[in-house]
């Protein structure tokens, strides 16, 4: 089997997007937690964290598990 | 022969350079792992310097060889250095090294990004270690950065500071970069529940590498932040509260275990079934096991602050949210060593350090339940029974793992096989010496001797000598290990392809070493990838 430009195009697309929304889950987890101990009391922003630490990881799973 | 235009055009453009530009520019997975794992071994030596420093004043009572301050520094740069210098990276090498091959991929989905990655550490690792220079000395805080204390200290904080936020970003880049190689890159027909363990226990790792490390990068800002631009995010002073860092940390420090122990339950679950000659007992199991230890492992951060003053309500909980990690440890253990049970065993180096690892990670995980018990944790807590513990699972576990690991996937990165009496001899030392230096650590936590200080009650001093014996013996037994991979790298008998009779997954099907692109055209699987074994595919 020999990949195409068009597959190789689309692969590296995909790669793109993947990579892309990880960074932003990242970035937006570090954003987060300091604006959390700015304006939110402190069990909220820790426990919107913890939700969004936890739910992403099953979320991500649950959507990737029919490939 | 591949000779679609992108694969010539490909060819042209990773022509290898060759000398220093080659490591320098290194876009290509096995070196970017050869990179890894050889800082790694070096900062295994620096953090394993800090250890010994560390270990010979306590080798008797009262101060002899550094004061107070300095021995502060040295626990807090040996944990920082061993943590996310040493064994992080080394895991990161290993997954660069294997993971293409184990899934059918080429190389990572990004590899200039796996350049940037690298390239971060040791920016990082000059800032940690050359923070003993400047005035005031490294920070003296403890890994674990707690205010007020972190807060007061001298420029060596800040130098921490930025050093954890490199390796924060390096940690999250190559997280990001094997997330996206796994989940779109695998070979046709892999789908996730055809996916060797290694890659499982990697995937899993990257996702919490990337929830907790901006965590642990948010935290240390604000230290920053309450250090020298007036806020008081944790300065009790100014109407900050120093134990929600301490909240923040354990956030990310308790998920940053599972991060360091879950690649190696990955490898252990390759070489046992290839040492017993049999398919890994209950693979659905195990992946739903490690997928319910990464769960888990952000539950339960709070019982390392068990001694602050939290409600009893708050102490249940995490108590029993701790309890519960020990059922899917618990499944894994019990499908290890069915895997082994009427097995065909053979012990070479791999295997014995993948039984060794078995033993003492049970020694660390049976303790790790004893301190889950909140009236006991009290009582030990900040004890060198908690050293003892914590070492049990990250020195024995982690590094065990990754010596097995090494041992068994040498031969295929080097093409060599390497010498296994040298290999035996480094597993035997280590055994020994290990314990030697820990188990003792148990008895001097539980007469109360507390961690952190560099002297100590005549009472504790033959444990303590036994305990710094130990430590070199291990020092120096590591010495072996070294050794035996420069010998290994440098020549020896040729490995096959397939170097261990039982082995099975795609890597064994590339010759040894593998080529510059392990595969060109990704193989087609009708069967888990763990059930591949035989045919060596043409490298060209």
């Amino acid at each position: 089997m020999t990949q195409t430009c068009s597959s190789t195009r689309s692969t590296r697309a995909g790669n793109a997007r993947t990579a892309l929304a990880l960074a932003v889950v990242a970035l937006g987890t570090f954003a987060a937690i300091i604006l959390a101990e700015l304006y939110a009391p402190a069990l909220v922003g820790l426990g919107a964290i913890g939700l969004i630490v936890v739910g992403f990881p099953v979320a991500a799973l649950l959507a990737k598990s029919r490939t | 022969m591949d000779t679609s235009v992108d694969a010539v055009a490909h060819e042209v453009e990773h022509e290898t350079p060759a000398g220093i530009a080659r490591w320098l520019t290194a876009t290509n997975h096995k070196d970017i792992g050869t990179l890894y794992l050889c800082f790694s071994v070096a900062m295994l030596l620096v953090g394993g310097l800090m250890a010994l420093t560390i270990r010979a004043e306590l080798f008797k009572p009262g101060l002899q060889l550094v004061n107070g301050e300095l021995f502060n520094e040295l626990t807090t740069m040996h944990g920082l250095i061993m943590v996310f210098g040493a064994v992080m990276p080394a895991f990161v090498g290993f997954a660069n090294w294997q993971l293409p091959m184990m899934i059918g991929a080429p190389d990572m989905a990004f590899p200039r990004l796996n350049n940037f990655s690298f390239w971060l550490l040791p920016p990082a690792a000059i800032l940690l270690v050359s923070s003993f220079f400047v005035p005031g000395g490294a920070s003296g805080a403890g890994w674990t950065f707690y205010p007020p204390l972190s807060i007061e200290m001298g420029p060596g904080m800040d130098m921490a500071i930025f050093a954890v936020h490199l390796l924060g970003v390096s940690s999250v880049i190559g997280a990001i970069n094997i997330v996206t190689t796994v989940l779109n890159m695998r070979a046709p027909g892999m789908t996730l529940m055809k996916m060797p363990m290694f890659v499982w226990t990697w995937l899993l790792t990257a996702y919490l590498l990337i929830a907790v490390i901006p965590v642990l990068a948010g935290a240390v800002t604000m230290l920053l932040t309450d250090r020298h631009f007036g806020t008081h995010f944790f300065n009790a002073a100014g109407g900050g509260d120093p134990v929600l860092f301490q909240h923040i940390f354990w956030f990310f420090g308790h998920p940053e275990v599972y991060i360091l122990i879950l690649p190696a339950f990955g490898i252990i679950s390759h070489v046992i079934p290839t040492f017993a000659r049999k398919p890994l007992f209950g693979y659905r199991s195990m992946v739903f096991a490690s997928c319910a230890i990464a769960l888990v492992a952000v539950l339960v951060w709070a019982h390392h602050m068990f001694t602050v003053g939290m409600p009893v309500g708050g102490q249940l909980f995490f108590m029993y949210a701790t309890l519960l990690v020990a059922i899917p440890t618990g499944v894994k253990v019990f499908n290890w060593i069915a895997t082994m049970w009427q097995g065909s065993i053979t012990l070479e180096t791999p295997m014995l350090f993948a039984v060794g690892f078995l033993f003492v990670f049970i020694v660390g995980g049976l303790t790790g339940v004893i301190l889950a018990i909140v009236p006991v944790d009290v009582q030990v807590h900040d004890t060198y029974y908690i050293v003892a513990h914590f070492h049990y699972t990250m020195v024995a576990g982690s590094l065990f793992g990754l010596f097995a690991g090494a041992y068994y996937w040498l031969p295929k990165w080097t093409g060599h096989r390497y010498d296994e009496a040298l290999g035996r001899r480094h597993f035997w030392l280590s055994m020994i010496f290990f314990n030697a230096t820990f188990f003792v650590q148990f008895f001097l936590g539980l007469a109360g001797m507390p961690r952190r200080i560099p002297d100590y009650p005549l009472q504790f001093t033959t444990l303590n000598m036994i305990s710094s014996i130990g430590a070199f013996g291990f020092g120096l037994s590591q010495l072996v290990f070294v050794y035996m991979v420069i010998k290994c790298v440098r020549g020896g008998e040729k490995a096959p392809a397939r170097v261990w009779e039982g082995a099975t997954g795609l890597e064994w099907t590339l010759p040894s070493p593998p080529p510059h692109h392990s595969f060109k055209t990704p193989p087609a699987l009708t069967q888990p990838a763990t059930a591949v074994a035989y045919p060596v595919l043409d490298p060209s």
